[in-house]
């Protein structure tokens, strides 16, 4: 199953023009907690927030909409939400904590769930992981090379980034610029090629833009907590849904991409286990479904 | 005929030690020596030669029945040392800290005495009582400091960072609701003292009390210069325990000291009780008087305001002293910093001062009551643990209902 | 070793939390494991983070286990046999009764089990060097793997109080599933937060997800860049940092056992 195991998948986007506006594509997770804290279902969320250098984000505990607000939108560089939990829930005094992981990240929040060995009276304090898709990640150095390099625009100058069709796209207030993803090969973290997730499959909920128009989102609800949440946020007017597309554009394309993410770690967990690496997953030959999160 | 009982270790209480007692015929005791047989890690030594920042990592590492003690007198040791001025909400967290450790630390000590005074049908109850009021207590020292048992956040110039409205206006609320439970707790725990009907006189022996001030610690009230320190052969009469002992012993005056609760409240209440009976009831009243400092604290905090003094780390190697009132009793760190790095580290810990006092207050009450009257002092000297409890003559095993009295 | 536990406590389901019902439903059903507690060079935080399992406190050590031997929690005075013993702190080599001790606790009990860090990895006990009064010659504390066989440890500087709690119910479930990682770390005796250096960031393996970071008990990690910064002044060696590392080790099929997925 290479989109994890889920209950429900659907295209939906928040109501809000506000979000609309200033969220990365159908502001999902910024409308998810916005409700999650109204309805007290959370008392905060760790979310990438502005960083001091433009589009370096630093992680950071959010306790009101606008605090949500502030940093939507995507920063295709790290943001170490899981480092932020432990001060949600000590000098922040929260108990009930969403965050927003990138599959990476999620596995960090889970395994420390599961096996809490050092982690005291956080595990159950964890209310809401809203997952969010991702292909890589990219160090800041990285990023600042195809702006400023191979698009010749100055970092602060740009809005908006993102990764679509084929291409890494930058949005500045007048302009709208892209390069191919094969000049953006090779500039992602190494990490990342052996990462076998690409929709979250650990998350409560799951989003991403692929399979969705623009200005929606598709979404996984996986585990009871999850779907209890957007079910609610769904009734309340919050996000709106239709039927996630089941063709070419949809489920096909997001299909295609989690299942080519998986054969190419796959690729590089043999390779590496061939020459003595470490990896913590399996080999291929180990593997009753090559292709499983492990 | 006179016979020396050994109890090693004395049990339920925290760390590995040894008590050694002449009787007489009738099993009275004519001489104690309680002394520590505990490995000696060398934190002292471990921190000096490295930077400031590792001492307080490091020694709160004493003890993890009373870290928050050693962890605030590291540190003020060290801001001492550093001529560092800590901003007022710093201090307020510090106090806080201390405060609510205080209430668990008391907690946990009724829990190990709870076989020698709770009946059967009542222990669930006095476990249960017990727990909630830690829950509550520790969940005020995660917040605060950072990590309930070896607190992370109490730094060198104040505090890593100050805390939430939310957490303050959370732990108001939980430490507020918690005063009803306290109170019927310490109602619970003194009237079973009372009825166990302990010998009169148990455990009262004529030393002077050492403490700096009620409630948190003052090192002006600290004089180094009363202070000496002697080796465990010195002062032991019998070159073996002399010998076997592991720890300093620390003296006032020239004289050794009773440090706690209750020489805090003989000091700062006119209390003038003594004796085990005495130990407990002024150890269970202060688990009242810290629970409202800590609402009190919390009304007063400023979660807006700055907790971290800006310094300079290379010292001039003054010597700066921390004293803490920990839970059992006044705990006094001594630092210097010079270069930018720890120079002399010495940690003069409240179970060290209680040693060389506690063996002289078992004599003239049988033997039986010895480890009751070790146990009124909740020593804690966190290491081993090894089991042998023997007739130093004929080696055989003294029976358990020894300490159960 | 493990094999007879298993055997003498039958093969039960297994709990994917730990709240009270489920517990007392444990203890209902199945015969009490007699456990011990020997204490080495340790600072007591492993047992009182034990003890901070408030709501089934009362419920574990009266109805859950026996405590047959530690003195901490129980008048007795000569090591019994026992199913599982939990062993805190380092072990001094220069004192006699602490190696004595651990070498009489490994032949009298089923399972040994090094309990926090200091037992399993040295933690802070690896920077000793003697030379304090009264005893300078205490100067080597090393973790108890090094001087006897270790069947599982439990990492942590104290390990959390639920993971404790997770582990003794897996005790008696015999949930071997479960303590799978904690038999592998029983070998990961030198630790240190280089590990991530070491073991993640040079082996291409560090996303920057932070939970090191989050993990460490003493805040000597932070992330600079995306990658672990290590402040060795604060590093006590526990381990904490690299065993939550989800490139460390990947309990895949427990995680997902766990969330129902
Ligand atoms: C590195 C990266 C790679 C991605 N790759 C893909 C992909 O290949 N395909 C795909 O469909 N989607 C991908 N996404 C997800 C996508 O870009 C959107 O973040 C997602 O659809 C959520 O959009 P939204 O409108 O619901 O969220 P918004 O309401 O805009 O909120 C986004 C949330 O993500 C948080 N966030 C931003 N940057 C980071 C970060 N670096 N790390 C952690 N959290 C962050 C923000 O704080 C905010 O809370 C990727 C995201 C990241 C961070
Ligand atoms: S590809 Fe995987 S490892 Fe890399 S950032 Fe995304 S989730 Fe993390
Ligand atoms: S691991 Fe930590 S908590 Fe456990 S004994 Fe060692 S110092 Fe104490
Ligand atoms: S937990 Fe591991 S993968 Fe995550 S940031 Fe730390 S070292 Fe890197
Ligand atoms: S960095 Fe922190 S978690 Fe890692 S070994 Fe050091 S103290 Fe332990």
């Amino acid at each position: 199953m290479v989109l994890g195991t889920y209950k429900e998948v659907v295209t939906a986007r928040s109501t809000d023009k506000e979000i609309q506006k200033i969220a990365q594509d159908g502001g999902i997770v910024s409308a998810l907690f916005c409700y999650a804290l109204e309805e007290k279902l959370i008392d905060g969320a760790v979310v990438a927030g502005p960083g001091k250098d433009f589009w370096k984000p630093e992680p950071m505990v959010a306790q009101t909409a606008d605090e949500i607000l502030a940093a939507a939108g995507t920063k295709y560089t790290f943001s170490p939400n899981v480092l932020m939990l432990k001060k949600a829930v000590r000098q922040y005094g929260l108990e009930k904590v969403g965050t927003v992981a990138i599959p990476c990240q999620t596995m960090g929040i889970r395994k420390m769930q599961s096996y809490p060995f050092g982690v005291r009276f956080l595990a159950d304090k964890i209310a809401l992981v809203t997952g969010i898709f991702c292909m890589e990640n990219f160090p800041f150095a990285s990023l600042q090379t195809f702006i400023s390099e191979k698009m010749g625009v100055s970092p602060e100058l740009v809005e908006k980034m993102d990764i679509g069709k084929g291409k890494f796209w930058v949005h500045t207030a007048d302009d709208v610029l892209s390069i191919p993803l094969k000049e953006t090969h090779g500039y992602e973290q190494s990490g990342c090629k052996v990462c076998l997730d690409y929709v979250a499959e650990l998350a409560d909920v799951s989003t991403g833009s692929v399979g969705s128009p623009d200005g929606w989102s598709t979404v996984f609800t996986r585990t009871d907590a999850g779907e209890t949440v957007f079910k609610a946020a769904v009734e309340a007017g919050v996000i709106e849904t239709k039927p996630v597309d089941t063709g070419k554009f949809g489920l096909e394309i997001l299909t295609k991409l989690a299942t080519q993410k998986k054969e190419k770690a796959m690729k590089e967990i043999d390779r590496r286990k061939s020459m003595g690496l470490p990896v913590p997953y399996k080999a291929s030959s180990e593997k009753e479904d090559p292709l499983a999160n492990v | 005929m006179s016979e020396k009982i050994v109890i090693s270790p004395t049990s339920r209480q925290e760390g590995h030690a040894e008590l050694v007692m002449d009787v007489d015929d009738e099993g009275i005791v004519t001489k104690g020596r309680y002394f520590s047989i505990t490995p000696v890690r060398g934190l002292e030594k471990i921190v000096t030669g490295k930077v400031p920042e590792t001492a307080p990592v490091i020694v709160q590492r004493i003890c993890g029945v009373c870290p928050i003690p050693h962890t605030l007198a590291s540190v003020e040791a060290i801001d001492d040392s550093l001529g560092i001025e800590i901003p007022k909400a710093a201090r307020q967290l510090r106090e806080l800290t201390l405060a609510a450790h205080t209430v668990n630390s008391h907690a946990i000590h009724h829990f190990l005495i709870a076989t020698d005074f709770v009946p059967e049908n009542l222990m669930a109850t006095a476990i249960n009582s017990v727990s909630e009021i830690r829950k509550t207590v520790q969940y005020v020292v995660d917040m605060v400091a950072g990590e309930g048992i070896h607190p992370a956040d109490v730094r060198i110039g104040g505090m890593a960072s100050n805390i939430s409205e939310t957490a303050r206006k959370r732990l108001y609320a939980r430490t507020k609701a918690l005063i009803p439970k306290i109170d019927a707790h310490v109602d619970l725990m003194i009237g079973l003292i009372a009825d166990k009907d302990l010998p009169d006189g148990l455990g009262v022996v004529n030393v002077p009390t050492l403490a700096t001030h009620p409630l948190y610690g003052d090192r002006t009230k600290f004089d180094l210069d009363r202070f000496t320190e002697i080796m465990p052969e010195t002062w032991y009469d019998d070159p073996e325990v002399g010998k076997r002992a592991c720890s300093t012993i620390p003296l006032y005056d020239g004289r050794n000291v009773e440090v706690g609760p209750r020489a805090r409240a003989a000091v700062f209440g006119s209390y003038n009780e003594k004796g085990v009976v005495a130990q407990h009831v002024a150890r269970a009243m202060e688990m009242k008087t810290n629970v409202s400092k800590i609402v009190d604290l919390l009304a007063e905090l400023d979660t807006s305001a700055p907790v971290m003094a800006d310094y300079d780390v290379t010292g001039t190697n003054k010597l700066g002293i921390g004293a803490i009132e920990g839970p059992r009793g006044m705990d006094v760190h001594m630092a210097q910093i010079a270069d930018g790095k720890t120079q002399f580290y010495s940690c003069l810990v409240p179970t060290t001062w209680n040693i060389p006092t506690m063996g002289p207050a078992t004599e003239g009450f049988h033997h039986e009551f010895g480890p009751h009257v070790i146990r009124a002092y909740d020593p804690c000297l966190s290491c081993a643990t090894h089991v042998i409890v023997v007739d130093d003559d004929n080696k055989s095993v003294i029976k358990n209902e020894m300490v159960r009295i | 070793m493990l094999a007879r536990i298993k055997q003498f406590l039958g093969i039960g389901a297994k709990p994917k939390e730990v709240p009270k019902e489920e517990v007392e439903k444990v203890a209902e059903e199945k015969a009490k494991p007699r456990i011990g507690y020997v204490h080495l060079s340790g600072c007591t935080g492993d047992i009182m983070s034990l003890s901070e399992n408030y709501d089934i406190l009362a419920e574990l050590l009266t109805n859950m286990v026996d405590i047959v031997y530690g003195q901490t929690l129980a008048d007795v005075w000569e090591m019994p046999e026992m199913d599982l013993v939990l062993v805190e702190g380092s072990v001094c080599l220069q004192d006699e009764h602490s190696v004595k001790e651990l070498k009489e606790a490994r032949e009298k009990a089923g399972l040994v089990v090094a309990f926090g860090s200091c037992a399993a990895t040295g933690c802070f006990t690896r920077y000793s060097r003697g030379g304090q009064q009264a005893r300078p010659d205490h100067e080597s504390f090393v973790p108890i793997a090094d001087l006897v066989k270790v069947d599982c440890a439990i990492p942590g500087c104290p390990p959390s109080p639920e993971i404790i709690a997770k582990t003794v119910v897996a005790v008696i479930n015999g949930d071997m599933d479960y303590l799978q990682p904690m038999i592998d770390l029983a070998g990961y005796t030198e630790a240190c937060g280089c590990d991530l250096q070491y073991k993640v960031v040079n082996q291409a393996l560090c996303i920057g997800c932070g939970t090191c970071a989050m993990a460490c008990q003493t805040r000597a990690l932070t992330m600079t860049d995306g990658r672990p910064e290590l402040t060795s002044a604060r590093c006590v060696k526990c381990g904490i940092c690299y065993v939550q590392c989800p490139r460390s080790w990947w309990p895949a099929d427990r995680i997902k056992q766990d969330l129902g997925l």
